[in-house]
């Protein structure tokens, strides 16, 4: 399955911040990618104390462009306390200054540094997570790691989770479109959310799992037949979202096509059982 | 339908006579939860999808709600992290007022439109499950009633809590407060809490503490200010004043060495929004 993601393998470790309970219930070893037990982090406990602060740096440089940057506060509430971190780093001295610097890595440091995050907090119903946020230093800084870091760190997340169901949100004109539709069909619950900082902003929700994983993760999905749609026009996701909530169904069924300053998506609807 | 009684017995009745219950959650959420806390049913009319852009005046209005209440200590909550960490997950559990009986001196506060019309929110508190079903986050509780001191909505952020902690039919919560924050009173009153950190370098607010308390319902009831309930208060065996970071940072160390502690009661003002909070050492 992880066949084309060697140089990630050969260089990259994955970590993980959640309380000792939760802890407890995780794969440690989703994939097959050792979680080593220096890089498993309590949130409760002072020694995270340098990686939570490396982690809200990666934040605020892939999200803040956005106007999306989380507070700590909410790091802490919506994602630690409830939920877990995760992702894949390297060590410290394996960075060149230049990476060390803009993550701001402080002189000395030598242990993990997220190059690619991943927040999943539970939902109600057992095994199904949100997929709160995902992100790599790569959307910023392309070139920084290898590519492929967010689907792996995606995939491997789920593995970590035994999750069998995903919610999460993108903004339509996000670059993390791509790689959630590699986890397509998609079900969309919202195409626009005027009450959301950013109303433009797709929910969606897909059946995960191990079969699921690997087709993500071999070059995604096999192109469905879809009508395409210009997710890049308002007037588009106002007329989704009044057939969601007339009660038809919406799916993403495959990977977004930018053509000029169009981003066509493939979708299946069907109207309401 | 005619909304069932509140078994509740308040210290301030007027807030059951003038304020009814809402509920902000996705229908699957609704599903899992107590639409009659404590007897206190929740009008259908009042339960809003998130997902809906019906939805939109009312979470505006919670928008306003949370920067008027939480705004002034510089941790107003962005709209995305509303729909994520609260709507998404968990819900929004709350009091409000119809728009036709609220006060100008509101209406400035919450900012509400002219135009509009329905249930206007003056509590709301905010939950997320964990991956124990038992277990709860609590994320944010907001009351108008300290902004609107003429409007006979003493103990109105105890009671939301309370409300919302029993519809989301939660057994234990954990939430994290700052040491020099009020809102320890309202907290306290669920009975003594188990102190989990005491430094929290995760938080903006380092000097911020994460409890975990029992939602029974006696606890409950008393944090409604239920005249009946009552809960117990053990002796302190010290007191952390609220500027005190040093010894704040060194409860924690006693908690990572594996000591217990709990908050065992409100705190005392010292002046100058300086208090002292009274903890417990667990054999």
């Amino acid at each position: 399955m992880l066949q084309g993601y060697e140089t990630i393998l050969r260089d990259y470790r994955p970590y993980v911040i959640a309380t000792t309970g939760l802890l407890g219930r995780l794969n440690m070893s989703p994939l097959g990618l050792s979680v080593a037990p220096e890089d498993r982090f309590d949130p409760l406990r002072r020694s995270s104390e340098t990686l939570l602060g490396l982690l809200e740096r990666l934040d605020g440089l892939t999200y803040g462009p956005l106007g999306m940057t989380m507070p700590r506060w909410a790091f802490y509430d919506c994602a630690e306390l409830p939920g877990l971190i995760t992702g894949l780093g390297r060590s410290a001295s394996s960075l060149p200054p230049r990476l060390r610097e803009a993550l701001h890595v402080r002189p000395g440091y030598d242990g993990i540094v997220p190059m690619s995050m991943s927040l999943a907090v539970p939902m109600l119903e057992e095994h199904h997570w949100l997929g709160y946020s995902i992100c790599s230093l790569n959307e910023v800084s392309p070139g920084a790691s290898p590519r492929g870091m967010r689907a792996l760190t995606i995939g491997f997340t789920l593995d970590m989770l035994d999750a069998r169901k995903i919610t999460g949100t993108t903004q339509w004109c996000s670059p993390k479109l791509h790689v959630h539709a590699l986890f397509a069909p998609l079900t969309v619950l919202t195409a626009w959310l005027p009450a959301h900082t950013e109303p433009a902003t797709c929910t969606f929700r897909f059946d995960a799992g191990e079969e699921r994983i690997a087709r993500a993760l071999t070059g995604g999905i096999a192109e469905s037949e879809g009508e395409l749609l210009d997710v890049s026009e308002v007037s588009v996701l106002q007329d989704l979202q009044r057939e969601i909530e007339a009660g038809h169904s919406v799916r993403i069924v495959g990977l977004p096509r930018e053509a000029g300053a169009r981003l066509d998506v493939p979708f299946v609807r069907e109207g309401p059982p | 339908m005619i909304a069932a009684p509140a078994t509740l017995r308040l210290r301030n009745p007027a807030l059951l006579e003038t304020l009814s219950p809402f509920l902000v959650a996705t229908p699957e959420n609704v599903r899992h939860f107590d639409l009659g806390p404590f007897g206190l049913a929740v009008d259908a009319a009042n339960v809003f999808d998130p997902l809906h852009t019906r939805s939109e005046a009312f979470l505006d209005l919670l928008g306003h709600l949370d920067v008027a209440t939480f705004g002034p200590e510089g941790m107003p909550m962005p709209r995305w992290v509303f729909f994520n960490g609260a709507e998404l997950t968990g819900g929004i559990f709350g009091l409000g007022c119809p728009h036709t009986d609220v006060s100008d001196a509101a209406r400035a506060l919450l900012q509400v439109p002219d135009a509009y019309s329905g249930l206007v929110p003056f509590a709301m508190y905010i939950a997320l499950p964990t991956f124990d079903p038992d277990v709860w986050v609590g994320h944010n509780l907001a009351s108008a009633g300290p902004l609107l001191p003429d409007e006979r909505l003493k103990g109105l952020g105890g009671l939301t809590k309370a409300l919302g902690l029993k519809c989301f039919r939660t057994k234990r919560q954990l939430g994290a407060t700052q040491w020099d924050s009020a809102a320890i009173y309202v907290h306290s009153r669920m009975g003594p809490l188990g102190v989990l950190t005491a430094w929290t370098p995760g938080h903006s607010e380092p000097w911020t503490l994460t409890y975990a308390a029992t939602t029974d319902d006696g606890a409950l009831r008393n944090l409604a200010h239920d005249l009946d309930a009552s809960v117990a208060h053990p002796e302190p065996d010290f007191w952390v004043e609220s500027d005190d970071h040093a010894e704040q940072q060194r409860l924690q160390d006693l908690i990572e060495a594996g000591q217990r502690f709990e908050l065992v009661g409100p705190p005392e003002s010292l002046g100058s929004k300086r208090q002292r909070i009274p903890i417990r050492q667990l054999p």
